[in-house]
């Protein structure tokens, strides 16, 4: 311990300026966080950001080169260092400098958001700078192992840079689409084997000090990510992110039978189907994601199947309905036209469960209050807008849902309309991906009392309420349900024979007219 | 007991080899010079010897470890001081010292001051600011204040002024009791009064790795006098060097000289000559080393 803490003083001396330079951007930083009005001119070009990822950089490379890892190998006969020592001392230093002053800068941050600072934060916190630490000093200080100057350096990150670029033009168009739950698949084995790879080409060059092994290895990271990519796109990665539900499925998927039909646009760059379909048995404390689906139609001798289709739909028991919408070929579309086909589809999903609700009373007009398991709120007044200004710390919830009543919530818009109509109930359903809010250095997430899906839907007037949101009343009520993921699941579900009802008058927008097709079963 | 030993130590590059199964053995306690033209192998076998570079193929031991398990605590008992040996520019002198004085256990503090004074080291100044012969002083500070077991030294003397030559022998002096010492070196003339031990290296071959001492008795410049000038044997001994023609005989190295047979061996090929053996100083030893080898290779070719 005595020799780390020896090496981390000399960094300390040798790294003062740059180090005092990074603590400067990152006080400049959370003061102008908080004060958005000031500097106007530093926010619009994103300096400061830049500058303290700058300065984070610096202040890695330089720690890490000091030691000629590369290059000067007369450097190390002269210094019994033990490696591990030697990794550990850098590690504490950009804890130390690096994280330290973040951390004490996302804590005047919290506490002016007027966050309580409780104990249930420290996880968060330390999550948050470990993440850091794995996925920004990481990889910069793996890069300066392996490179003997700051030019080289960033000639190497450029290099790596137009790599990607180079992969990003290779004709992934032609592969099967994929599907987030493959993505997330693909984005966590590429996290895998780029930290495994980065970690053997670190260890290997304090070990060993063997740059072109470490080189070596590093490049054969970085060249397994378009083999990574096809991986994704296969079947079998498809079955891993989605393994099938078989009678556990968490989704049961009908032709929805209020429409009772299916309906066909014929669309001049081809035809295109749109079934519509419902979860029946979807729960009160249920949400399905759909992820994707892919579309088989079956007749007299003939087979035809889509490919698989990214979908952005939400299923909850206010809504559980979607439409499958499907391109079909020339001659399938032919098929479909003359009836009695069977319809059969592939869906892949992510299901939540909701926690039971929590009524929030949206407090006194001047205090704020808390949202159960998302953040808090408090009063936000201005010229035009009474509101609520809500935060939460770190992350939001993977999904969330407000209702937003016409009973608690009396208050009229300045055009004298009520901000919920009675007999009506607006509701908000928000997702959430946790990753990106780990990579904000402002640990403070904002979110909003507003709701926009309304049941029953309201009357459109002139387009008046269209797309109307409701926000909370001050003092007045809602609800909030968190949830959590449950997992994913694929399925096929039977939708039975579908064929043409009736025919539609051509529409403005197309030319050769719409026809309408309905199901025969059910 | 050895503390330096090579065993068919080979080092490639490409298609070039830069050392050829070399044997070395250097007993503990002795200050061994390595000399040799440039190009000769001599820094390559540094190299292999600090675990540098990797051996093509054989192997050598330092202080009874393989060379290529040496690292980290294995280095306290070696000092290591090269020709272009960088140091922390930004430090001063007090604070390079003091940073590598914990990782030494036997860090000599009272040795470390003695040596500051004895090189004339300003403890303040810069690292940056000073001349390449405070800076050898400076690395060599280093190195002698823990009391190496084995200290090697890549050609240190060169291109150094006689006046810091002089100091830095002065301090290897104050250690060469208690310290094995390896250097490569061009300077002859220093190494003269200063080695134990020297070998001799060329095109990756050691040619020779002997005793001063022996060095000293074997190596004779041997000259005929007999009044006239006189052409060398039509078969000349595989002993004999630098044979040269005087306008009152010849004169020629003898590489393997003895007092008897040597001089009996003159007597026969130039009867009635005055023969008479000098010894020879390092410089002319090797030259006539040299001399041969560039012959044998003339004459191979």
């Amino acid at each position: 311990m005595r020799l780390i803490l020896h090496i981390l003083l000399k960094d300390l001396r040798r790294q003062r300026l740059e180090i005092l330079g990074y603590c400067t951007a990152v006080v400049i930083w959370a003061w102008r966080e908080v004060h958005p009005a000031a500097f106007e001119w530093l926010r619009e070009r994103d300096l400061l950001p830049i500058l303290m990822f700058g300065l984070w950089i610096l202040v890695t490379i330089r720690a890490i080169q000091g030691e000629s890892l590369v290059g000067d190998k007369e450097w190390w006969p002269t210094r019994p260092y033990r490696w591990g020592q030697l990794l550990v001392a850098k590690v504490l230093l950009f804890v130390m400098v690096l994280n330290g002053p973040l951390l004490v800068a996302q804590l005047y941050l919290l506490m002016h958001a007027e966050i309580p600072l409780t104990w249930s934060l420290v996880p968060r916190l330390i999550i948050l700078q470990g993440m850091f630490l794995l996925f920004a000093t990481f990889p910069t200080a793996v890069l300066a192992s392996v490179t003997a100057s700051i030019v080289q350096w960033v000639m190497t990150a450029v290099g790596t840079v137009l790599t990607v670029f180079v992969f990003s033009w290779l004709p992934w168009g032609k592969l099967p689409r994929t599907l987030s739950g493959q993505g997330e698949l693909f984005s966590w084995a590429m996290a895998l084997v780029l930290l495994l790879s980065m970690l053997a080409a670190l260890l290997w060059q304090y070990a060993r000090r063997r740059e072109w092994p470490a080189r070596i290895v590093l490049a054969a990271g970085l060249a397994s990510i378009p083999l990574l990519i096809l991986f994704a796109s296969t079947g079998l990665a498809r079955r891993i992110a989605y393994p099938c539900a078989g009678s556990g499925s968490s989704m049961k998927l009908a032709i929805k039978p209020a429409d009772n039909g299916v309906r066909e646009f014929d669309w001049r760059d081809g035809n295109e189907i749109e079934i519509p379909v419902v979860d029946p048995a979807l729960g009160g404390d249920e949400v399905i994601d759909v992820h994707g689906y892919r579309l088989h139609l079956a007749g007299s001798g003939w087979h035809w199947e889509s490919v698989w289709q990214n979908s952005g739909h939400h299923l909850v028991f206010y809504d559980p309905a979607f439409n499958l919408v499907n391109s079909l070929p020339k001659w399938v579309y032919a098929k479909v036209k003359q009836g009695h086909v069977t319809a059969q589809v592939d869906v892949a999903w992510e299901s939540y469960r909701f926690n039971p609700p929590v009524r929030v009373q949206a407090g006194a007009p001047d205090y704020g209050f808390a949202v159960p398991g998302i953040g808090y709120c408090r009063k936000e007044t201005s010229a035009k807008y009474v509101g609520f200004d809500c935060v939460a710390p770190f992350t939001l919830p993977p999904v969330y849902l407000l209702t937003i009543a016409a009973e608690g919530n009396r208050c009229t818009e300045p055009d004298g309309e009520s901000e919920v109509p009675v007999g009506h109930t607006a509701y908000a359903l928000e997702f959430s991906s946790s990753a990106p809010a780990y990579f904000d250095p402002n640990p403070v997430r904002s979110f909003s009392l507003m709701a926009s899906d309304w049941v029953p839907a309201l009357p459109q007037k002139s387009g008046q309420y269209e797309y109307r949101s409701a926000t909370v009343c001050p003092g007045g009520s809602f609800t909030v349900r968190t949830g959590q993921l449950l997992g994913r699941q694929r399925a096929t579900f039977e939708l039975g024979d579908i064929g043409v009802s009736k025919t539609y008058t051509p529409s403005k927008a197309t030319e050769e007219g719409t026809e309408k097709f309905d199901t025969d079963n059910e | 007991m050895v503390s330096v030993e090579t065993r068919a130590l080979t080092r490639s590059f490409g298609r070039i080899q830069a050392l050829r199964e070399l044997d070395l053995t250097i007993e503990e306690g002795s200050v061994y010079a390595l000399m040799g033209p440039n190009g000769a192998g001599k820094s390559t076998l540094i190299k292999l010897l600090m675990n540098l570079i990797s051996p093509s193929s054989g192997y050598a031991q330092l202080l009874g470890m393989e060379s290529s398990r040496l690292r980290g605590r294995r280095l306290e008992e070696i000092g290591y001081v090269s020709e272009n040996q960088k140091l922390p520019e930004w430090m001063t002198v007090e604070q390079y010292l003091c940073y590598c004085r914990p990782f030494y256990p036997k860090w000599d503090r009272g040795l470390e001051q003695q040596l500051v004074a004895r090189f004339e080291l300003k403890p303040k100044q810069r690292l940056k600011r000073l001349s390449r012969g405070l800076r050898m002083k400076v690395a060599l500070a280093s190195v002698l204040a823990f009391r190496p077991r084995l200290l090697i030294l890549d050609e240190p003397l060169s291109g150094l002024d006689p006046l810091v030559r002089d100091e830095l022998l002065e301090g290897l002096n104050e250690l060469k009791h208690e310290t094995t010492i390896l250097l490569s070196s061009h300077d002859l003339a220093e190494i003269d009064s200063f080695a134990s031990h020297v070998g001799y290296l060329d095109g990756g071959r050691l040619l020779l790795s002997t005793t001063m001492e022996d060095l000293r008795h074997r190596f004779r410049r041997v000259e005929a006098t007999i009044g006239r000038s006189v052409e060398g044997p039509a078969t000349m001994p595989s002993e004999w060097t630098n044979f040269t023609s005087t306008a009152t005989g010849a004169c020629w190295v003898e590489r393997e000289y003895d007092e008897i047979e040597s001089v009996r061996r003159a007597a026969v090929l130039y009867p009635g000559a005055e023969i008479t053996a000098k010894s020879l100083s390092l410089r002319e030893v090797f030259l006539a080393i040299a001399h041969a080898e560039r012959k044998a290779k003339g004459g191979a070719r």
